[in-house]
């Protein structure tokens, strides 16, 4: 599975998405199941299927799925 | 941060409301919630019950069960930000509900969840300074009084619960170290607006009810938070409170027995498990069936975890309102644990 698949496996489980969903357009507090409750278990999910840790700062500044795929760069997660 | 000696934690003791709120039934639709939170039942006081209710059940359960003598506790401290009057201080309506003795020093420390750590501190420091020799130091909240019916992310967490606890002087050679890290600058992000004199309730006005980003309903009268900036601050500061307190104690963190953590949500203490390298064999959680206890819920962890092992190298850490977060580590190795009682 390439990263990109693994992350978007990740947002499509921790936010119980359709298939049909435009993932690029996605923002924080945009649709219903991206609250702060799937908020934590997207990251949570991302940290397992990454192997990686994501700083606080960084946990909050996850706003959208354009600027989750920056941010995992921090932390050699190409996608 | 300080080191103080000679004060002994005798036992400690915990009351819940036996009146409980079973979350999948009440909000069908929010497995993901519990999921994440580890919280499937929540513990919600009658209305005619106070913090100190539940902190004198346990006090009165932990007297009886240690045959303590009631005659000798020479202070009394209460810890909480809910007090049964403006005026005068809860601790004397204790003393009074107890029966205690007339001469002893009594007073309140208005906190929230870290207000165990704190009142551990206070009544530590009056046992170390000689002013007292057996004190009593109760911890509670009522969180539920003061959460609004529509808004779901705090009704699916919050439990009431009362705590008490006796330190007494000893003549072992005992220590315990002590840190805090406060941050008034954040107060916003956990706080109830109105009902102090800085914001007197006022019908239309403080009442009114208004929707969050998540949707859920709250009033100026009532608990407002922002549950992403308490957990930055959480993250942020447990973290270097532990370190503090073990480096004061010259303990190395895989020499520490247990870890009590404020039983804040299985997601946030397991992450803190995972940031901080913590074993999570030492580090308990008990929330399932009891929620967010507050102030009271290291007590309750303590409570429901102890057996029969002597953990002398006991780290404790509590955080939340303030905000602050406050951790020390203990000797735990003479301390009675009594069942918790739910009443």
């Amino acid at each position: 599975m390439s990263n990109l698949e693994k992350y978007d496996e990740a947002f499509r489980d921790s936010l119980k998405l359709n298939g049909d969903i435009a993932l690029d357009e996605l923002e924080y507090r945009k649709i219903k199941l991206w609250d702060s409750i799937g908020h934590m278990t997207l990251i949570s999910s991302l940290e397992n299927a990454f192997d990686i840790e994501i700083e606080t700062n960084d946990v909050i500044n996850f706003s959208s799925y354009k600027k989750g795929k920056q941010i995992l760069k921090k932390y050699g997660v190409e996608i | 941060m300080s080191i103080l000696y000679g004060a002994q934690i005798v036992g400690v003791s915990v009351a819940l409301p036996k009146e409980r709120i079973n979350l999948a039934e009440a909000y069908p639709d929010s497995e993901r919630i519990m999921q994440l939170t580890g919280i499937r039942q929540v513990c919600v006081a009658p209305q005619d019950k106070t913090a100190a209710d539940y902190c004198i059940a346990a006090a009165e359960r932990l007297i009886a069960e240690l045959n303590f003598d009631r005659n000798l506790i020479d202070g009394v401290v209460f810890v909480s930000p809910q007090p049964d009057y403006i005026l005068p201080a809860t601790a004397g309506v204790i003393q009074r509900r107890l029966h205690l003795r007339k001469e002893l020093i009594a007073f309140d420390i208005n906190h929230g969840c870290p207000g165990f750590v704190y009142g551990l501190f206070q009544a530590s420091m009056l046992v170390q300074c000689g002013a007292c020799k057996n004190v009593l130091m109760c911890c509670g909240e009522v969180p539920t009084k003061y959460i609004n019916k529509d808004d779901k992310a705090l009704r699916m967490t919050a439990s009431d619960a009362g705590a008490a606890v006796i330190v007494s002087e000893s003549d072992r050679d005992i220590k315990s170290a002590f840190d805090f890290v406060t941050d008034g600058y954040g107060l916003e992000n956990l706080y109830i607006p109105a009902g102090g004199t800085r914001l007197p309730k006022k019908v239309g006005v403080t009442d009114k009810p208004f929707v969050d980003a998540e949707g859920n309903v709250r009033t100026l009268e009532q608990i407002n938070t922002d549950g992403t900036q308490v957990m930055k601050f959480d993250l942020d500061n447990v973290g270097k409170m532990i370190d503090s307190v073990l480096r004061q104690m010259n303990i190395a963190k895989d020499e520490a027995d247990i870890f009590f953590m404020h039983q804040i949500n299985a997601f946030v203490i397991n992450r803190m498990v995972k940031k901080y390298k913590l074993d999570a064999k030492k580090v308990p959680i008990c929330i399932e069936d009891t929620g967010t206890s507050s102030s009271a819920s290291i007590a309750l962890a303590m409570c429901r975890t102890v057996g029969n092992e002597k953990f002398s190298k006991a780290v404790l850490c509590a955080f939340g309102a303030g905000l602050s977060c406050a951790a020390a580590v203990v000797d735990l190795s003479a301390t009675k644990f009594l069942p918790v009682a739910f009443i």
